[in-house]
């Protein structure tokens, strides 16, 4: 029971880190916790220009107790099991996927991982970042820079519809 | 022709709203850059929504009249929320202060117009897709 309250505990601690990641990275974005994005579930969605401009999704994966960063890399870069395979046809113009953990290791980058993350076309790569719980205040670091993927209209009409319908976590009101 | 222009004053406009941005944070050691930065981003802002809008006037030094001209060709395109305008003579109305005068500002003067300098790009981005400007 405590095990369970504390997990989620940290993956909220670790969404706000993702938010404030955001709001610093992106202009006055809208942010959304929690979102449902053309049925797929999305943990943080910030829209950035205030709701007008690109589409930015965040997944995470949080480690188990134990293990480290160096681990997640493996199954990144096995493709029938990594969670990158999942966001491939997320329709948004950058993807990250946050690794959440809290035992800080080393580790040697496997370049697999980068292939796995481009898309079929070269335009666009999923992100990775890694949100560190081991200190008092939770930490975002980029571990793979996100390229940005090909816009559409299916991409605009979903953030118009999507702020239109939901009140946004964190934004600037006019 | 007026797309490039727009373009032009858009990129300064995010350009010195994410300078503000990154200072804001440290107001102790930055107070008058982040202030005069998001007054420049709404200037900007404001010339890319007037530009894209058709007005032939935007120059460097008419900034004053920018609020009235602006307002007027929102009204033109029965814009319906011409409010967030108003944001933009407040702003204004402070920028020689913090630029020139010799008294202190006290920070949450500068709180507040990096607060309406928020609001304005905020409005502005949204009335500018919303007008289907050419070039937002």
């Amino acid at each position: 029971m405590i095990d369970s309250l504390m997990k989620k505990q940290d993956l909220g601690r670790a969404k706000n880190a993702l938010q404030d990641y955001l709001i610093h990275k992106l202009l006055i974005p809208k942010i959304y916790m929690d979102a449902n994005w053309n049925g797929m579930p999305v943990d943080v969605l910030a829209i950035d220009r205030a709701g007008v401009g690109d589409v930015h999704a965040v997944r995470m994966v949080p480690l188990e107790p134990g293990i480290g960063i160096s681990a997640a890399f493996i199954l990144f870069a096995t493709p029938s099991q990594s969670p990158i395979e999942e966001f491939r046809s997320l329709p948004s113009h950058y993807r990250y996927v946050a690794v959440v953990g809290s035992d800080q290791d080393s580790y040697e980058f496997n370049p697999a991982v980068v292939w796995n993350s481009l898309a079929e076309d070269g335009v666009g790569r999923i992100g990775i970042l890694y949100v560190d719980l081991s200190e008092d205040e939770p930490s975002v670091r980029v571990i793979l820079k996100a390229e940005r993927f090909r816009s559409s209209k299916e991409i605009v009409e979903l953030a118009d519809h999507y702020v239109a319908e939901h009140t946004a976590n964190w934004e600037i009101r006019e | 022709m007026a797309a490039v222009q727009v373009q032009h004053f858009l990129g300064r406009a995010r350009d010195f709203l994410k300078g503000m941005d990154l200072l804001k944070d440290d107001l102790a050691e930055f107070k008058f850059s982040p202030a005069l930065l998001g007054i420049h981003g709404a200037i900007s802002y404001c010339d890319a929504l007037r530009v894209g809008l058709g007005s032939g006037k935007v120059s460097s030094d008419d900034h004053q009249s920018a609020t009235g001209d602006l307002k007027s060709l929102l009204a033109s395109r029965r814009f319906d929320r011409p409010q967030g305008a108003d944001r933009l003579g407040k702003l204004l109305s402070k920028k020689s202060r913090i630029a020139y005068a010799p008294e202190a500002t006290r920070e949450d003067e500068i709180k507040q117009i990096i607060q309406d300098a928020e609001r304005f790009a905020a409005w502005a981005e949204a009335a500018g897709k919303s007008l289907k400007i050419e070039g937002w």
